[in-house]
């Protein structure tokens, strides 16, 4: 007597097709998290920005210097955050634990590109308004 | 067979015929995950390129530029016919004075500038 194995053959079809919809929608990423360096820590304790600005400036060491910006316009230096993935996790507990108005990015004129990059990248990462401005180079005549 | 194989040809054929062959020079784009992503409209943009040697090198014809008065005449000259943006390409590795100096030029003529990013898939926390 011959068994008719089709509708086993199609259930098997099914259950490959619903397995592999589920691995290509499955999230296999790693995440970590990153810690705050304990400088930056106290400065997020002790900071009140209610609706001000923050003047991040790019170096060409791939660090930021942090400052606050006044009413009157005057920047006061608060740190400095060295390097992009810093600058993310610091910029994400700023957007969650203050009242940010917004980032004034400057791009120092030997700061890498990338480095500006990854300064737009973590503000618009926390949907944080940022004005971006490329420092002209001082006496750069060709 | 014969006709999978027909099916097969037919898909390669489709696929080369919609695929867009990328005539601009290879540089090592900055790279971001979270920028919002911006289509350019390739009518009435230029490119300017800057490699990793800080060569800069505009249009699609590859003229290469050796000062800013040269690259404001080229500008100009795109200007007049026609082209109101201007697309940096620049190496990620270069200093952003090279995109200060762009920026600078493009606003003597009134143009826009963007610069151009590679957007890699990034999961927001």
């Amino acid at each position: 007597m011959k068994l008719d194995r089709g509708p086993i053959t199609r259930l098997i079809d099914v259950t490959l097709i619903i397995l592999i919809g589920f691995l290509a929608i499955a999230d296999l990423s790693e995440r970590t998290s990153l810690e705050l360096p304990a400088g930056l820590e106290q400065l997020l304790d002790t900071l009140q920005l209610n609706q001000r600005r923050i003047l991040l400036r790019s170096s060409a060491d791939g660090s930021y210097q942090l400052s606050l910006v006044s009413a009157t316009g005057l920047s006061r230096p608060l740190g400095v955050v060295q390097g992009g993935d810093t600058l993310k996790a610091f910029l994400g507990r700023l957007s969650a634990e203050q009242d940010l108005a917004g980032i004034d990015l400057e791009v120092e004129g030997d700061a890498m590109v990338q480095h500006a990059v990854d300064a737009v990248d973590a503000c618009d990462l926390y949907e944080i308004p940022r004005d971006l401005r490329f420092l002209p180079v001082a006496g750069a005549v060709e | 067979m014969l006709r999978l194989i027909d099916i097969v040809l037919i898909l390669l054929f489709g696929f080369i015929s919609i695929s867009h062959i990328d005539r601009s020079i290879a540089v090592e784009l900055p790279q971001a995950e979270f920028m919002p992503r911006i289509a350019p409209d390739f009518e009435n943009w230029a490119v300017v390129t800057v490699d990793e040697h800080g060569t800069w090198i505009c249009g699609f014809d590859r003229t290469r530029i050796s000062g800013v008065a040269e690259l404001s005449q080229w500008m100009a000259s795109e200007q007049r016919n026609g082209v109101t943006h201007v697309r940096l390409r620049v190496d990620r590795n270069r200093p952003s004075s090279e995109v200060a100096l762009l920026q600078g030029v493009c606003e003597e003529l009134d143009m826009a500038l963007a610069l151009e990013v590679i957007l890699s898939r990034g999961e927001r926390p």
